[in-house]
């Protein structure tokens, strides 16, 4: 079941790394932003999240903080990482338990091969109001659906997944370029 | 495709009288999905923006540079709503009172909703540069210094900079209508 994937997806998957193709759609499914690029995190709150299609954007967790750098705008934003947690897809799936703490779980039917599993915030301040998580039956993650407040939804596809890949610790890091903004929030 | 920046030397400026008629006349409808950063004394904001305009109203959605809305802001004939995450919802007769009540920066959505497509607002006197192109290079209106980086076609500016006092702004339009 889609559980058990996501439990035995915590608990092996020590490093991911995946390609991932992203679609932000309105209240009314209609397409408003297509992206994609390349993601990988470290358990626990280490994550790299590389936004190469429509423009370069990079938001790196290194377990403290989340650095997001937009390259075009010279501008770079740093969160803290509990903040971050409960609005950022990548946040929430390099977390130890955070799924497990901070969601009610609850299997879903099974649409073709994927098997899916609904995370309901018990907080309200969490951002995403509703996310669906996608298992193949082997148990490897394929999708995720977020959906937020105002019904708005960020759409992911995760393709040329793999689990505990050797992953630099540099990879994890982040120094502003110089000469770019830097706001703290 | 991305033309190249407006040559800054052979610039001419001229000054446009306000008309009033002209406001409702010169109102263009678009959409656009872009990237905003505002820097301002006591507040900074730096993510996204989602904005569909018509002459009767505005729906803009300001995301977090992570990707979650962080406020949404309805234009109508009655006033102005802007409803935080919370959710909690304000009213006010004007954005520019609205974002920055609440904000803590000021949306010049007035005058924006023309700059944006490289026109002055037309309800009181603009200084507008043009390039020998005959493109608008910059504008100066009401405090507000507007400057046009680069555009993606005519009337279809992409990369914008603000300033008004100490506040400074960046836009970069990166889709304009719909999504394909």
């Amino acid at each position: 079941s889609a559980t058990d994937s996501l439990k035995i997806f915590i608990s092996n998957a020590h490093t991911f790394r995946a390609h991932f193709s992203q679609k932000l759609l309105d209240r009314n499914f209609q397409l408003i932003k297509k992206a994609s690029g390349d993601m990988m995190f470290e358990r626990p709150g280490k994550f790299r999240w590389v936004y190469d299609e429509p423009y370069q954007q990079l938001i790196i967790g290194d377990g403290k903080q989340v650095w997001f750098y937009d390259q075009d705008l010279a501008q770079v934003t740093v969160h803290r990482l509990d903040q971050a947690l409960g609005s950022t897809p990548a946040a929430l799936l390099a977390g130890d338990n955070t799924i497990e703490r901070d969601f009610e779980l609850q299997e879903i039917e099974v649409q073709g091969e994927t098997e899916w599993l609904e995370a309901i915030p018990k907080a309200q301040e969490n951002a995403f109001e509703l996310i669906r998580l996608g298992f193949s039956q082997a148990g490897m993650l394929r999708e995720m659906i977020l959906r937020d407040s105002f019904d708005q939804i960020t759409w992911l596809v995760f393709s040329e997944t793999e689990q505990n890949p050797e992953l630099a610790a540099d990879l994890f890091q982040f120094t502003p370029p110089e000469g770019v903004d830097v706001i703290s929030d | 495709c991305v033309s190249p920046e407006p040559q800054r030397a052979e610039v001419t400026t001229v000054v446009i009288q306000p008309s009033l008629e002209q406001i409702n006349l010169a109102d263009k409808p678009f959409a656009l999905v872009g990237r905003l950063v505002v820097n301002a004394k006591q507040q900074k904001f730096s993510g996204g923006i989602r904005w569909q305009h018509t002459q009767q109203n505005d729906e803009i959605y300001l995301f977090s540079s992570l990707g979650q809305v962080i406020a949404e802001i309805l234009r109508d004939q009655t006033g102005v709503s802007l409803t935080t995450s919370e959710p909690t919802t304000y009213h006010a007769q004007k954005a520019e009172y609205l974002t920055d009540q609440v904000l803590g920066w000021e949306l010049p959505l007035a005058g924006l909703q023309f700059w944006v497509r490289g026109e002055h607002y037309p309800g009181t006197i603009a200084e507008k540069d043009l390039d020998t192109n005959n493109r608008t290079v910059a504008i100066r209106q009401d405090g507000w210094s507007v400057s046009y980086r680069s555009y993606h076609a005519a009337h279809q500016p992409k990369l914008l900079e603000f300033s008004y006092n100490d506040v400074k702004m960046k836009l970069i339009v990166d889709q304009w209508g719909k999504a394909e």
